[in-house]
């Protein structure tokens, strides 16, 4: 078995604010294997950004970590001081946030930026050296390298954001995270970067966690995904075994939730209801206030984790999963 | 049944840009360049394009919120260009608009009640406690239920999903014939956005009203429509029945935008056309195919002729392009 | 047309159960407490309006004690002059107070703070106390006056001007660029001496020029960034005319900004007037700046007589202030940004 990069264990964290604690992670707990993909998928404010920020302490002063641990490569990060994590973030472990094309600062040149990045974290860089490390960079990305002296405004939107993954790369990261990286961009721009991402990503064998709202994008990039849901991990495993068995009703109706450009037009399957408040989530599973499965169990106690008979990595969180005891899974 | 309800012939819009020295040059953006298109009655008809093509402008022209440049939209068998006082008014009252952004469509100050009555009060329809009625009806009907929990909440506190649904009940209260839906769950959840799409289905099934649905999402687009239209730059490039144009689309554009689309099955291998460039802006444009620059497939005929007209290739399926 | 299907009435469950307009009551109120509970987590807000609070006592308060000294006789030894009553010693205008002291000698005014008369007296032997109580009732009215009308007319000028565009907004813009360029100070110097300025004209000016001046072009940028909203779009195309999309879309989204400019609209106005009295270019019975100008104007210094300057100076510096205070106060309604979460 491959090597773990990273691993959540347990992991909790609330947002305090004046009307209460919002419960943004529940005992999130994944490891994810060196070099691989993954997928984060869920609805906005289902804490897939939160876990995001929280692994490399992004996070906003009234956040809170109550419980669990992050290792990666087996240093536990939550123990690190703020001084210490420096020395991971961009070099070790870095981040393409959503909408970070926009954070291009609109009177430095682009190159100069970068080249700015680089040495901040990696002092030993000259200019020069850094310079040559940009066109480099720039050719990963597919970017001409005429554009490092150009400005922002110079660039389209799909050449901001190759801009900032080159600016991830910059300090050749192990492990990158990238936060809804195309989600302004045009279908065929989003396309292609998200190609590109994924053959930087195999030609430097780096590990990735990539967050998106878009089921079709995570089942095209990555080997695992997890869904999210109200701050759970509802369930995780390969992508391939989590399509072909959905354990979890959410992620069975999510995977129905998206009409299809190709083969037979199916009926959508319509998730009734809409996601918790986090200030005053629903006692037991989350979801159950949604689903068609609820029994009274549903309603008071958490689920304890079901794996998957086929696939061991593969786990949700449910009182009744499905295809579970001859259960026919009739969303599909 | 087939008699067009809404008809486009040639309709343009430019906008003029100043710019250069002292704003003397004076350009204009060809946000729509001569485009022709007929909406049936209780149609679902689906305008696709990436952002700037030009598909906004055109649901914006055709509710006469701006004016054409050029062009004619016949709507009811009246042209809708020249109209007098009365005839606006009986045609605002024929048509409406929903939105992209749930949050910047809804005025904050106003009540739900507010918002979904004012169409009515503008139009001095029905007496003071009818409105209740009507507003409540249809509240039930686009399901924010029990009504009468809503009716007086602001807007700031319903979710995005709950805001829709004002919006599109707002758009209906009048009975229109034609709505104009521009892009109505692009910025919704997922699972809210499967409730929104299945509510506008259930809608137009129920009410018989024809929709122009503009979308960048060509699965959503194949979801609800029955005829599509794909723009790029101002111009129709593809147009014809839903699933003549997804399954085999013709142009150029339309099959690299097809094949760009990511497919929800990891285990299909989809394999995209590549093109080259982006999208630029409609300004300055030679005479000739929008698509020239980008095009895999382009060739001397292309480079010299004009932009070629919609043509049928086959039955209910119209393409612009000279190598079909 | 008329409504092609009504929903069915059989369905006869009320779904309205109150009256309207006590629906719409509690609206208000519920808007009301709300704001106020925003507004009340920055005390600096709280602070302004315990001031006004207090002016306001003031205010109120003298015209009650006017009638109390009217009713108190004073002691025939003490009727050394024409005084008659209490009254006529705590006159803001024409009270002289000629009774005599502990040493049997009348005071010499002006006299310094003393029990008697705790502000001191001016130099024509009036109580300041009473002045600057009788002043604020007609600083109240006359800053509060000019704030609105010039509140008014720039929240309606500048949501027609954002609206309509064009030529109306070129012509409304360029008479702010006019108002804004026009030397103050000296233009109300220039207009004293055309025609006597008394509060109302003064109020009416300041109203007019903050009107059309600075305050509409903000107001302006406020009501453009509205203008492009869908909703106002929404209205157009379900039939809004011109005005309904102003006074119903429009104006109530940058009233709040208004509101907030109202606050600061008095404390600017008071301001002018303070000034211009000290200057002595108002003709006014009395206000906070004329007691200054009194001193002034009788060859007094700050040395001299102190009083005369700290405590009408004091009082327009905690007056503006508190208008101001409340204004920011404000801000945090006006700028949902700035809200804590």
């Amino acid at each position: 078995m491959a090597e773990t990069i990273l691993e959540i264990d347990n992991l909790s964290l609330r947002y305090k604010t004046k009307k209460g604690d919002v419960k943004a992670l529940n005992r999130v707990s994944f490891q994810l294997e060196k070099g691989l993909a993954l997928g984060l998928v869920g609805e906005s404010g289902c804490g897939k950004t939160t876990l995001a920020n929280a692994i490399l302490r992004l996070l906003p002063d009234n956040a809170e970590i109550t419980g669990g641990h992050i290792y990666f490569d087996k240093e536990d990060l939550l123990l690190l001081a703020e001084q210490e994590l420096r020395e991971y973030r961009w070099k070790k472990i870095s981040m393409i946030f959503q909408a970070a094309m926009n954070a291009l600062a609109p009177v430095y040149r682009v190159g100069d930026q970068i080249i700015e990045a680089i040495q901040n974290h990696a002092p030993e860089f000259t200019y020069s050296a850094a310079k040559e490390r940009v066109q480099r960079l720039f050719e990963l990305v597919g970017l001409d390298c005429s554009r490092i002296d150009h400005y922002p405004h110079q660039y389209s939107g799909g050449m901001k954001q190759r801009a900032i993954i080159a600016m991830a790369l910059a300090c050749d990261p192990d492990l990158i995270i990238a936060d809804e990286p195309t989600t302004a961009l045009d279908v065929i721009v989003q396309d292609r970067i998200l190609k590109r991402l994924n053959r930087v990503r195999e030609e430097l064998g780096m590990t990735m966690i990539y967050i998106s709202h878009d089921i079709a994008v995570i089942a095209e990039l990555s080997k695992v995904m997890g869904v999210m849901y109200a701050g759970e991990l509802v369930e995780f495993g390969s992508t391939l075994s989590l399509f072909k068995q959905a354990i979890h009703p959410y992620t069975a109706g999510l995977m129905n939730s998206f009409p299809s450009i190709k083969g037979a037009k199916n009926q959508l399957s319509i998730i009734p209801g809409e996601p918790p408040n986090l200030l005053n989530p629903p006692a037991g599973c989350k979801f159950h206030p949604r689903c068609q499965y609820v029994t009274a169990q549903c309603r008071q106690v958490r689920p304890p984790l079901y794996r998957s008979p086929t696939e061991q990595q593969h786990f949700a969180l449910c009182w009744h999963p499905l295809g579970a005891n001859g259960k026919e899974n009739d969303h599909e | 049944m087939n008699e067009p309800l809404l008809e486009v012939n040639g309709l343009e819009k430019y906008f003029s840009i100043k710019s250069g020295f002292f704003r003397r040059e004076l350009k204009y953006l060809q946000a729509v360049d001569g485009i022709s298109f007929k909406i049936k009655r209780g149609q679902m008809f689906g305008l696709v394009g990436e952002s700037g093509c030009g598909k906004t402008t055109t649901g914006r022209l055709l509710v006469k919120s701006i004016a054409p440049t050029a062009g004619e939209i016949v709507f009811n068998g009246k042209s809708i260009i020249e109209l007098d006082d009365d005839e606006v008014r009986d045609f605002r009252q024929s048509v409406q608009m929903i939105f992209q952004d749930p949050y910047q469509s809804l005025n904050p100050r106003m009540t739900i009640f507010d918002i979904i009555a004012e169409p009515l009060k503008i139009h001095k329809i029905g007496a003071f406690n009818q409105r209740e009625e009507l507003v409540a009806g249809i509240m039930e009907k686009v399901g924010l239920s029990p009504a009468a929990s809503f009716i007086f909440r602001y807007p700031h506190e319903l979710s995005g999903g709950q805001r829709q649904r004002v919006a599109i009940a707002r758009a209906m209260v009048i009975k229109p014939d034609f709505i104009v839906a521009d892009e109505p769950t692009s910025m919704l959840d997922v699972s809210i956005r499967t409730q929104v799409i299945e509510l506008m289905k259930k809608l137009q099934e129920e009410s018989r009203v024809s929709y122009l649905y503009i979308t960048h999402d060509l699965a959503v687009a194949r979801y609800l429509c029955t005829e599509i239209a794909v723009m790029y730059l101002g111009k129709i490039v593809e147009s014809g029945e839903i699933e003549k144009v997804t399954q085999n689309p013709a142009h150029p554009y339309t099959q690299a935008l097809i094949s760009a689309v990511p497919i929800p099955d990891p285990s299909y291998q989809r394999e995209s056309i590549a093109i080259i460039g982006g999208v630029s802006k409609p300004i300055d444009l030679l005479p000739r195919c929008r698509f020239y620059d980008r095009c895999y497939e382009r060739d001397q005929h292309c480079q010299s002729q004009a932009m070629p007209d919609l043509h049928e290739i086959e039955e209910q399926h119209f393409v612009a392009c000279y190598q079909r | 047309m008329l409504v092609k299907n009504s929903i069915p009435s059989g369905s006869d469950a009320k779904i309205i159960s109150e009256s309207l307009w006590r629906i719409r009551l509690n609206l208000l109120q519920q808007a009301w407490k709300n704001n106020w509970q925003i507004f009340t987590e920055k005390k600096i807000g709280l602070v302004g309006l315990w001031i006004i609070g207090f002016f306001i006592l003031l205010a109120i308060s003298h015209p009650i004690l006017m009638a109390y000294w009217s009713s108190q006789e004073l002691p025939p030894e003490a009727m050394m002059g024409h005084n008659k009553s209490l009254a006529d010693v705590y006159d803001p205008i024409r009270g002289l107070d000629l009774r005599p002291g502990k040493d049997m000698m009348p005071l010499s005014h002006p006299a310094a703070p003393s029990w008697r008369h705790p502000f001191g007296t001016d130099p024509m032997g009036r109580d300041v106390l009473s002045q600057i109580m009788y002043s604020a009732r007609i600083e109240f009215l006359f800053g509060v006056f000019s704030a609105l009308l010039s509140v008014f007319l720039a929240t309606l000028v500048g949501a027609v001007s954002a609206y309509f565009g064009g030529k109306i907004d070129a012509f409304f813009m360029r008479l702010a660029d006019l108002v804004l360029t026009l030397p103050f100070l000296p233009f109300l110097i220039f207009l004293s001496s055309l025609l006597t300025l008394d509060l109302f004209k003064l109020g009416l000016v300041l109203g007019l020029l903050g009107g059309f001046g600075g305050r509409t072009i903000v107001l302006k940028s406020q009501a453009l960034s509205i203008k492009v909203r869908p909703y106002i779009e929404a209205a157009k195309i379900a039939g809004g005319s011109h005005w309904h999309i102003i006074f119903r879309h429009i104006i109530p989204n940058i009233l709040p900004l208004s509101f907030f400019y109202l606050m600061l609209g008095v404390t600017s106005a008071v301001m002018s007037e303070a000034t211009l009295s000290f200057l002595g270019l108002l003709q006014a019975p009395i206000s906070w700046g004329l007691i200054m100008n009194f001193a002034r104007s009788f060859g007094y210094s700050f040395y001299e007589a102190w009083w005369l300057y700290l405590i009408p100076g004091v009082t327009i510096t905690l007056f503006c202030g508190s208008f101001y205070l409340v204004g920011r106060g404000l801000d945090t309604l006006v700028n949902p940004k700035l809200r804590k979460r």
